[in-house]
């Protein structure tokens, strides 16, 4: 039997101790013995939201192919634990061998949201590993980062090793393979990092660069400083994902976690080209499953988990060409057995109100719009290609479905907005409303509707068209927040509307974060020393301490949350091409402000780049 | 038909709470060919209840499931495949059927369970509990409030104790365990500590739970739930 890295009375008297024990169904066991690469895969989060993400277990299954390599489980212990191992010493260590981390070859860290990376120094300090990649010597497993905040790796640079700039599949067996071949040949770090960021493609080696600066503060010069290594670092892009290893043997955790079911991965990208939004273009181009295969998958899922709960994963769900088929036949197989399905962001039109109410029989939750913009003038700013007419449409279709609660997303502080947008959300709400008592007789009401109007605040991020726009302070924010309260209070429905807003803060630090460079590096450090940790939970959040870190360094915030950056400024992240060109986001960027509309990936090929990949939407449309 | 599964809990296992554990079950049976039966209910759930929930803490020679199944499967390919789905620190010890009745379900009939309890290391007390226990045990009542989840109930605790024995630096315990009544050995220990003055210090106790037992037509002897129904054929 394994033996716990923790005693009986510490996971006795922790919270959750299954978040420390591995050991769940289809977790991976080998003998350390006979395995040449450990790697240690970390989301920097509480279990419960680590497990329920989708690239960590692709990644683990692809790794646990290898023979030679054991990949194993880490996240962020809680507030409890975590005080427990720094007061008794005890090192962090990965779920299934109970080994500490320390002694791994590789430590990978998926960066999902920007508000983790306290924690990702929380990991590293519990450890036992320096937070700063410089400080790292040979017995030290190699740090690397990937995962959407990759995509402007600078203000964590110095925390990492390396970044996989892209989609794990791709290279990652190469990069292991160039690892424990010069591993085997008593190679230094230095030589392995070297190696493979200039043999590799997609890897980035921040200590491989260098980095000068204007007067004005901006950026003078960004170049590799040792010859071979590439000074433009290409984006990873699986071509087919059929083909593409897939992870069916899911964990499954013995507690409940955020997302506590199997996930069926059915496309990757999206064609629509909201302007805000960085996944629209990171993972570009659209690419799709075949329904085949999803069947299949989705088949061995079932026997291998035994999950009686599924959800289709996947970014504006509906554009999925077999969307209707894959509900029909996932209903018809499985239905019967009490298996139920989600489905995450479904556009509300007729298909996927037919869609809906196949899966859900008499029961009618949440019905969810994301207009994002209260005014048809915003949203063709943001390319929303969404109208009102199409908005109102939905919810009349959904109101005769049975369906009276809606929830409604939208964001404050988009370039060009102004107090007339902020009260359009409130008329977008309050005609809603109408439509539900037109659409709805008397006598087949149960009361009033409900619906609930969720604001949270813009944050430009990086290889997005609107990446130059600028952001407000946080009270300018809640001023945004309360003329949307003012107008949803002035309206006639007003009884049937809620009104909740995000963080303002928050958000501000999360702009900081993804539009920084290396000088925010030491704002981090700062702000994990004065006790900064779960950022994004409001247990622990505190503003006070980010804005004394930027004290004590001497670092101005604004500089880098607030500003708008001119077209000819050189982007902490323009060293990493994605396939979409600097040049097409400037036209984006500069339609956005003429508030035109651009056409979808289906409709029509905006010539974004993408299409050099070859693949998926860009091949199809161009035969 | 009413099938009565035996299991083994211990290791990391010890950690998982009752539902957990019963998460757990419910997708290693639905990972297994077994033909299980699920309720008629809206969210259809699989038919399938416990002798006594353990708790987070103690391990088990001796845990009993009951479910339903639709149709029979030999104890021997039931055993095979729900083995191969267990993890660490869970063992399918038999598969058998038994006795269908409404009023038969082991949570229902269980009465009595045997327990091994030991102080985990570093936390043997340092005066002699052993002479204190054989005291306290051999009371004519003990008089005790118990905490339930309405309030409070004055019952006398020796009654709940049916038979002890000290077997070195392990305590063997017979105690009263059924859906109404039921004494922990905690509880017990934690009495017999403060009516020595002593308080009982958290995580001082390992807890093994031996065997769950059921009461004889008479009510005079204790039958392990094991070795009631029969293996299929």
């Amino acid at each position: 039997m394994r033996k716990l890295a923790l005693s009986d009375e510490v996971l006795l008297s922790v919270q959750k101790p299954a978040r420390y024990l591995g050991n769940e169904a289809n977790a991976v066991y080998k003998d350390r013995g006979k395995v040449d690469i450990r790697f240690a895969m970390c989301f920097p989060d509480v279990y419960e939201v680590g497990m329920s993400h989708l690239g960590i277990q692709i990644l683990y299954d692809m790794f646990n192919r290898r023979e030679d390599t054991w990949c194993e489980r880490v996240y962020s212990p809680w507030l409890d634990l975590d005080k427990i191992l720094r007061d008794r010493k005890i090192p962090l260590f990965a779920l299934e061998s109970q080994d500490p981390i320390r002694d791994f070859d590789f430590l990978g860290i998926t960066l999902q949201f920007e508000l983790c990376y306290t924690n990702v120094l929380q990991i590293l300090d519990l450890s036992g590993i320096p937070l700063r990649a410089s400080e790292r010597d040979e017995s030290f497993p190699i740090v690397i980062g990937g995962g959407p905040c990759s995509y402007n790796p600078e203000p964590i640079a110095e925390f990492f090793d390396m970044f996989y700039i892209g989609e794990g599949e791709v290279v990652y067996d190469q990069l292991l393979d160039l690892y424990k071949a010069m591993k085997a040949a008593g190679k230094s770090r230095r030589e392995f990092l070297v190696a493979a960021a200039s043999q590799v493609p997609g890897i980035y080696v921040p200590s491989l660069y260098e980095v000068t600066y204007k007067e004005d503060g901006t950026i003078a010069s960004f170049a590799p400083t040792v010859p071979g290594v590439p000074a433009r670092v290409v984006k990873q892009t699986v071509r087919d994902l059929d083909t593409a290893p897939y992870p069916l043997h899911q964990l499954v955790p013995f507690i409940q976690i955020t997302q506590d079911r199997a996930v069926v991965e059915i496309q990757r990208g999206c064609i629509r080209g909201c302007r805000f939004c960085q996944a629209g273009m990171i993972y570009r181009p659209n690419r799709e499953r075949s329904f085949e295969r999803l069947c299949r998958y989705t088949d061995a899922l079932i026997e291998n988990t035994g999950f009686d709960n599924f959800t289709l994963s996947s970014l504006s769900s509906s554009d999925y060409t077999c969307i209707k088929e894959l509900v029909e036949y996932f209903v018809d197989t499985y239905g019967p057995r009490g298996t139920s399905l989600q489905l995450p962001s479904l556009r509300v039109d007729s298909l996927s109100l037919d869609v809906m109410t196949k899966l859900h029989d008499a029961r009618r939750g949440n019905l969810t719009f994301a207009p994002e913009a209260g005014s048809q003038r915003l949203r063709d700013v943001i390319n929303k290609g969404l109208t009102e007419e199409e908005i109102l449409d939905g919810a009349r279709e959904a109101f005769r479905g049975g369906w009276k609660k809606v929830k409604l997303y939208f964001m404050l502080g988009l370039p060009t907005e102004t107090p007339e947008d902020r009260f359009a959300i409130a008329d977008l709400a309050n005609k809603i409303a109408v439509a539900y008592f037109q659409e709805v007789p008397k006598e087949k009401r149960n009361g009033r509707c409900d619906i609930t109007v969720s604001t949270s605040f813009f944050v430009p991020k990086a290889f997005t068209p609107l990446q130059w726009a600028p952001m407000y302070t946080p009270s300018e924010y809640l001023s945004f927040a309360s003329t949307v309260y003012d107008g949803i209070q002035s309206v006639l429905n007003r009884r049937s509307i809620w009104y909740k807003y995000h963080e303002a803060d928050g958000t501000v630090l999360e702009g900081f974060l993804a539009r920084g460079d290396r000088r925010c590096a030491e704002v981090i450090l700062e702000a994990y020393r004065l006790g900064a940790m779960y950022d994004a939970w409001i247990e622990t959040w505190d503003y006070s301490r980010w804005l004394k870190a930027c004290e004590n360094t001497g670092v101005d915030m604004s500089f880098f949350a607030l500003r708008e950056r001119s077209l000819d400024e050189i982007l902490p992240w323009d060293f990493i091409d994605i396939g979409v060109t600097k040049s097409f986001l400037m036209r984006e960027w500069k339609r956005a402000q003429e508030a035109v509309v651009t056409p979808n990936c289906r409709e029509q090929c905006s010539g974004c780049g993408a299409a050099r990949f070859g693949c998926g939407i860009c091949k199809r449309e161009s035969k | 038909m009413r099938v009565r599964v035996k299991f083994a809990k211990y290791g990391p296992m010890k950690f998982i709470g009752h539902l957990e554990l019963m998460r757990y079950l419910q997708s290693a049976v639905r990972r297994t060919e077994i033909p299980v039966k699920y309720d008629e209910g809206m969210h259809q759930r699989m038919v399938m209840s416990f002798a006594m929930p353990l708790g987070v803490g103690p391990i088990s020679s001796a845990e009993y499931m009951d479910i339903e199944l639709e149709a029979p499967i030999s104890t021997e390919k039931a055993m095979q495949q729900l083995g191969e789905h267990m993890c660490e620190g869970l063992d399918i010890l038999d598969f058998r059927e038994v006795d269908g009745g409404k009023r038969m379900k082991a949570m229902t009939i269980v009465a009595a369970a045997d327990y091994e309890v030991w102080f985990r290391e570093g936390f043997t007390p340092d005066w002699d509990w052993k002479a204190g226990l054989k005291e306290f045990c051999s009371r004519e009542s003990i008089p005790w409030v118990k905490e339930t989840k309405k309030g409070t109930r004055e019952v006398d605790m020796r009654s709940w104790i049916y038979d002890w024995e000290i077997r070195e630096d392990k305590v063997y315990l017979r105690l009263c365990c059924s859906v109404g009544d039921n004494l922990k050995p905690e509880q017990l220990f934690g009495e017999m500590f403060r009516s020595y003055g002593h308080e009982l210090p958290p995580f001082a106790l390992q807890v093994h739970r031996l065997d769950l037992l059921t009461a004889d037509e008479a009510g005079e002897n204790y039958i392990s739930l094991g070795d009631l129904g029969s293996r299929i054929p």
